[in-house]
């Protein structure tokens, strides 16, 4: 075991979460290491190819995971385990890359509503979900989404929509036009009495930050891209970070256990380089950023005697409460070509059916979608066109530019079984205890999508659609939180009911902070990256504030 | 500490290197990972699923080498279930009809196939895989070689692109498969 040369800080992951951290606390003059288990990505690698996108290419994530070497599991209601595979939805992977899904990702850069912080305060309590309030409020946020809004970038305008939440100052970049297919939709809710609007990207509208405007590229998501104008951490905050001199990345490193001492103060971490030799590196503070259930899962696995059920769980509420988004929405067949494919498809939203919906608690937004590749509209039909054979090649050919979708991420009810454990027997090729999901999503989840899905259909079919049908999500045996994971090591003012503090403090440990999406205890009705830069230069900024050379002055 | 430092290094016995990308165009795909036996079989099956038409189908444009190729590499996990499936297909077809898959007549295989699909075929061949899950994976796969990128195998030519009217390969906006 090599003992690395001790650090102020030491950040797990360099994703939406850690690339922020890092760039803060470089900047401000502490030492730094950034531990992250993938690779710098590269566009060569990926090269627009569906079947190895990120999202769920088919045979292999871009990205990583690796699936030969992180196997996870499924714990089904009647306690039979099964694997899950990387490929596939239940497997709910994070890419592991610098920069994470912030380089392959739609790059929707959504603020949530002043609601999302206060579900409980303004929708009651729900049987069977841990639904309360955040200990913060977005006025509180607002600031640190300004600065991710100008520091990663992004393009927007609140013009048209009543329902933005406020603002300070305006987002750095115009907001991207519409395709064929936005114009349509933005004319038809328009008429509608509803509110349409540009969706917030992640992504150069213009040169910006000394990389120039995104060429509109046909497919985007789960792809690298190939001008680098899709904005992430890897290509803003980290590179910030590596150049002030005082952040070190280390890729290709597997963090293994957080190290704590007799007086549950937080010491260091055991993790293994790319040469899978074991190393401890200590730190002063150390800051996971690691994606919710892989923060959670490393939580879970630094058990110790002050801590034998996990660093900072006993009071058993490390990994649950984990929840992602139930993506519902509507399809419509037209009888002309309506999609011109000028990526990156998704180009216009609604946010009237975020909140203060009748007997809905919450919602989400509703938005057209990226394109889709030939792959996967093979695998798009409605209900009674077959599934293979000639009919089914005709239909692919005649309605590539016909076939439109709405959709949008409702806002989930978590739910104290929804969680993220580790198992005992099943461990990584590192022979670390693997992460499992278990626990059933709250059934209103399942009403919520009906309620959007019917929403979606209605203008699908004022648009002119001449079949639509419905595609209702929610559902399901166990959890299953994919990219928009959240909420496992959720923070409040409660040491009894919540994991860290209002600033991602661990309760008992006053020098281990989460600052990614684990925190979260809620996760709005929209995509959560930009949250998270914001939740992560919330933590970094009380870091920063209070942390005095040595130790916490507070 | 939780994990078991000795069992690691013990277990890691080699490097994964590129998993992408391995230098597969000149790799000899002919190992143990598919049965030469049915290889008529998995084309009798990829032509049902994608027929040629006015436009080339998935046995013209190279699907059943995608599947034996993805095979020896991302799908190797299926190898199993193709030689349950296809060996249970065919002792099927040889009780019922006394003769291969292949060798049926051309509505014989679409409806055996609309079987599988609905998992109608329960005899004992299928006690390893059942005939729905052998079918779907099959269909998946089909799917997958016909309309991904031709570097996978299977697409020859961009052929479903173009059926589909994308302009293949273009450089220019990067619009590139």
């Amino acid at each position: 075991m090599k003992k690395d040369k001790h650090v102020n800080a030491l950040i797990i992951g360099a994703g939406a979460s850690g690339g922020v951290m890092a760039k803060e606390l470089a900047i401000q003059g502490l030492s730094v290491v950034l531990l992250e288990k993938g690779e710098w990505a590269k566009y060569d690698t990926h090269n627009h190819d569906e079947l190895i996108s990120q999202r769920i290419g088919e045979l292999a994530p871009a990205f990583g995971p690796d699936p030969k070497l992180n196997p996870r599991l499924q714990i089904l209601p009647n306690g039979k385990k099964i694997f899950t595979r990387p490929t596939e939805w239940s497997y709910s992977h994070i890419a592991s890359c610098v920069g994470s899904g912030t380089v392959s990702y739609g790059a929707m850069g959504w603020r949530f509503m002043p609601e999302d912080f206060r579900m409980r305060s303004t929708y009651g309590t729900l049987e069977g979900s841990t639904l309360e309030d955040w200990p913060i409020s977005y006025e509180e946020l607002e600031p640190f989404y300004e600065k991710a809004e100008w520091e990663i970038g992004v393009s927007g305008s609140d013009e048209g929509n009543p329902f933005a939440p406020p603002r300070k100052k305006d987002r750095p970049m115009p907001p991207f036009p519409y395709n064929s297919e936005g114009r349509l939709y933005y004319d038809t809710c328009k008429k509608m009495g509803l509110h349409p609007f540009p969706i917030p990207m992640l992504r150069n509208s213009v040169p910006y930050n000394g990389r120039g405007a995104c060429i509109l590229n046909r497919y985007c998501l789960g792809s690298a891209c190939p001008v680098n104008a899709k904005n992430g951490t890897q290509n803003t905050v980290i590179p910030i970070a590596l150049r002030t001199g005082n952040c070190q990345l280390r890729t290709g490193c597997v963090a293994a256990e957080i190290v704590t001492d007799e007086r549950g103060k937080a010491k260091g971490v055991n993790y293994f380089d790319a040469d899978k030799k074991g190393h401890y590196q200590s730190a002063d503070i150390i800051i996971l950023c690691a994606s919710a259930m892989e923060s959670a899962r490393l939580l879970l696995n630094s058990k110790s005697r002050l801590f034998p059920n996990g660093a900072g769980n006993n009071n058993d509420w490390v990994g649950r409460n984990l929840q992602g988004h139930a993506y519902t929405g509507a399809k419509g067949l037209f009888e002309k070509d309506i999609l011109d494919m000028v990526g990156p498809g998704a180009c216009v939203a609604i946010s009237d059916y975020n909140h203060h919906n009748t007997g809905i608690i919450g919602g989400g937004a509703l938005t057209n979608e990226f394109n889709k590749p030939p792959y996967a509209f093979s695998q798009i039909r409605p209900a009674g066109e077959p599934g293979w054979g000639a009919e089914h090649k005709k239909f692919q050919r005649e309605n590539f530019y016909r076939l439109s979708g709405l959709s949008g991420p409702i806002q989930e009810m978590p739910t104290f079984e929804g969680r993220v454990t580790v198992d005992p027997e099943v461990k990584d090729a590192w022979g670390i205890p693997a992460a499992a999901l278990t626990g059933r999503p709250h059934p209103k989840n399942r009403e919520h999508c009906q309620f959007l899905s019917e929403k979606a259909e209605a203008i699908i079919k004022a648009a002119g659609a001449t079949k639509t049908w419905l595609n209702v999500g929610g559902g399901g045996d166990v959890v299953n939180p994919s990219q928009h994971q959240a909420g496992s090591c959720r923070m409040g003012n409660d040491p009894k009911t919540s994991v860290t503090n209002r600033y991602g403090q661990i309760h008992d440990i006053d020098n281990l902070f989460v600052a990614d999406a684990s925190v979260f205890v809620t996760n709005g009705g929209f995509n959560p990256v930009l949250t998270i830069m914001a939740v992560s230069f919330w933590v970094a900024d009380y870091i920063k504030r209070e942390w005095n050379g040595t130790r916490f002055k507070s | 500490m939780t994990y078991n430092r000795r069992a690691f290094i013990k277990s890691i016995g080699f490097l994964y290197g590129s998993l992408l990308l391995m230098p597969s165009c000149t790799k000899n795909i002919s190992d143990s990972s598919f049965d030469e036996q049915y290889n008529a079989c998995l084309e009798a099956l990829c032509n049902q699923i994608i027929p040629d038409d006015e436009y080339p189908g998935a046995v013209k444009t190279g699907t059943p080498g995608f599947i034996k190729k993805q095979l020896s590499l991302h799908l190797d996990y299926c190898k199993e279930n193709y030689r349950n499936g296809l060996q249970a297909l065919q002792t099927y077809c040889q009780n019922k009809f006394n003769r291969n898959f292949e060798n049926l007549s051309s509505s014989q295989q679409i409806n055996l196939m609309k079987q599988m699909e609905q998992n109608l075929l329960t005899g004992e061949e299928w006690n390893k895989l059942s005939s729905g899950s052998f079918f779907a994976m099959i269909l998946k796969h089909t799917m997958m070689g016909f309309y991904g990128a031709p570097r996978h195998g299977g697409n020859k030519g961009y052929a479903s692109y173009k059926m589909l009217r994308l302009d293949v390969p273009l450089v220019v906006g990067q619009n590139r498969y």
